[in-house]
């Protein structure tokens, strides 16, 4: 299985990027990981007449949590290297489950967080949790920087907000509130190596009593061609203590708004039956993290 | 466009003529001779062709030859040292962990990858380590085996030398 010919480009700086993708723009495709580019380049479709490799750049691979402003990851990053900072599990909890489904050990080795956005796939795992935690993607470009939130950065099945001679420089996660906590889960059959055929990111914040839900957000996957970020379900859970029936209204809401498909892997019934579930876990692993285990 | 790379394979330089679009898996196997890299599914999916990129594991299928010059490579050929098998690669044999072979170098880099990262796994942090390598014959439970006892220490240097000395 061979891969079509192409010329390799590797930028020794931004600035050079930048210079290469106005030159090349559409014709160029930007390799980060590999994980997802050059698998679809090896079946019939893609093929890109430049491949700009982003690999190799500090500038694009930093991971920096700052406590006023929050966690900023550069969109060549790792998912392996984004895992193992102990502030991604502690205060991020639903990126850090949504990195640890995506393939195999060698996936998130070599993958990196702004391939897996770029990609746009419907199915992919980390954008929901990024929706959830209300993180913005930072875009470069000749006309200077464009900042605007993930749910509005995916576009489509495959497509994504950058123009031509634009690239994504990082994706930055505000710091969550006091008393917060989030959650990511997915349904799949396989234990690796496996796509997600429906999943859910929570996040919610309790007030100073630990019971009361101050804030919620609940963001949709592969319901629909881009994440969804489910804003009038959670606004259901403000104000409330959580109850069986509140989730269950809740996570009927997620279901109402949902948009899944029927194909080989689930039926649409099905998903929005399993998306009701997984709103109700997510839901309960993000309240326990900051409530305790009190039912 | 054909351009040379220079290569850092198994502790040694290369100096390959490769065209942009031949991954690492081909390049190591067709044009240096070593193939004991393998070809699987080809779309990442199988792990049979993992490698170690600066210590960790990487699937050289999904690799351009291109984007490694500069990095420290080691195949399956690299991991014998004067006659003698990596640790990991005794474990295997011995716990049974081969039977038609074809996955079995990717599952070695794997586990060399994941030992390196972890070097004390447990059982459950070894089964998900491992989950990025299929294996069609063995069940798992014997390559699991086989890392569990190198984690514990049971194919450590001096317990080996000690067991040929007795």
């Amino acid at each position: 299985m061979y891969l079509p010919s192409f010329q390799y480009l590797a930028p020794k700086d931004t600035g050079e990027l930048a210079s290469l993708l106005s030159d090349h723009g559409d014709k160029a495709r930007i390799l980060s990981g590999g994980t997802d580019l050059l698998v679809q380049m090896k079946s019939p479709g893609l093929r890109p007449d430049f491949v700009i490799d982003i690999s190799g750049l500090d500038e694009l691979s930093g991971i920096n949590f700052d406590a006023k402003t929050g966690l900023v990851i550069g969109s060549a990053a790792k998912l392996d290297d984004i895992m193992e900072m102990p502030v991604v599990k502690e205060k991020y909890f639903a990126l850090w489950q949504s990195i640890e489904t995506i393939g195999a050990r060698q996936i998130r080795t070599m993958g990196s967080l702004g391939g897996n956005i770029c990609n746009a796939s419907p199915a992919a795992d980390t954008p929901p949790a990024l929706v959830a935690l209300s993180a913005e993607v930072s875009i470069a470009g000749a006309k200077g920087d464009r900042v605007m939130p993930v749910e509005e950065f995916i576009r489509g099945n495959r497509q994504t907000a950058l123009k031509k001679g634009e690239y994504l420089k990082s994706i930055t996660l505000p710091v969550p509130e006091k008393n917060s906590g989030s959650a990511y889960h997915h349904f799949r059959v396989r234990g690796g190596m496996e796509i997600a055929m429906v999943a859910v990111a929570v996040q919610v914040v309790l007030e100073k009593n630990n019971k009361t839900i101050k804030d919620a957000s609940i963001a949709l996957g592969v319901v629909g061609p881009t994440p969804i970020r489910a804003d009038d379900a959670a606004k259901i859970l403000v104000g409330q203590k959580p109850s069986e029936d509140l989730l269950q209204t809740v996570s009927q809401a997620c279901a109402d708004i949902s948009k899944p498909i029927d194909d080989f892997r689930a039926s649409a019934e099905y998903r929005k039956e399993i998306l009701q579930v997984l709103v109700e876990e997510a839901f309960d692993e993000a309240y326990i993290q900051v409530a305790g285990d009190s039912k | 466009m054909k351009q040379v790379v220079q290569l850092n394979i198994n502790d040694s330089p290369y100096e390959v003529m490769v065209a942009p679009n031949e991954t690492l898996a081909d390049v190591v196997r067709r044009k240096l001779g070593m193939t004991g890299t393998k070809l699987g599914c080809e779309q990442g999916d199988c792990g049979a062709c993992t490698i170690l990129i600066d210590g960790r594991s990487h699937l050289s299928c999904i690799t351009l030859a291109v984007a490694s010059e500069g990095k420290e490579i080691v195949t399956i050929e690299g991991l014998e040292k004067d006659g003698k098998l990596d640790p990991i690669q005794q474990a295997i044999l011995e716990k049974q962990g081969v039977q038609c072979g074809i996955c079995t170098p990717g599952v070695i880099m794997s586990a060399k990858g994941l030992l390196n990262e972890n070097p004390e796994p447990s059982h459950a942090e070894i089964v998900v380590g491992m989950s990025g390598n299929l294996c069609r014959c063995t069940g798992y439970e014997k390559i699991f085996d086989a890392v569990e006892a190198v984690a514990a220490g049971e194919y450590d240097d001096e317990k080996t030398s000690q067991a040929g000395a007795e």
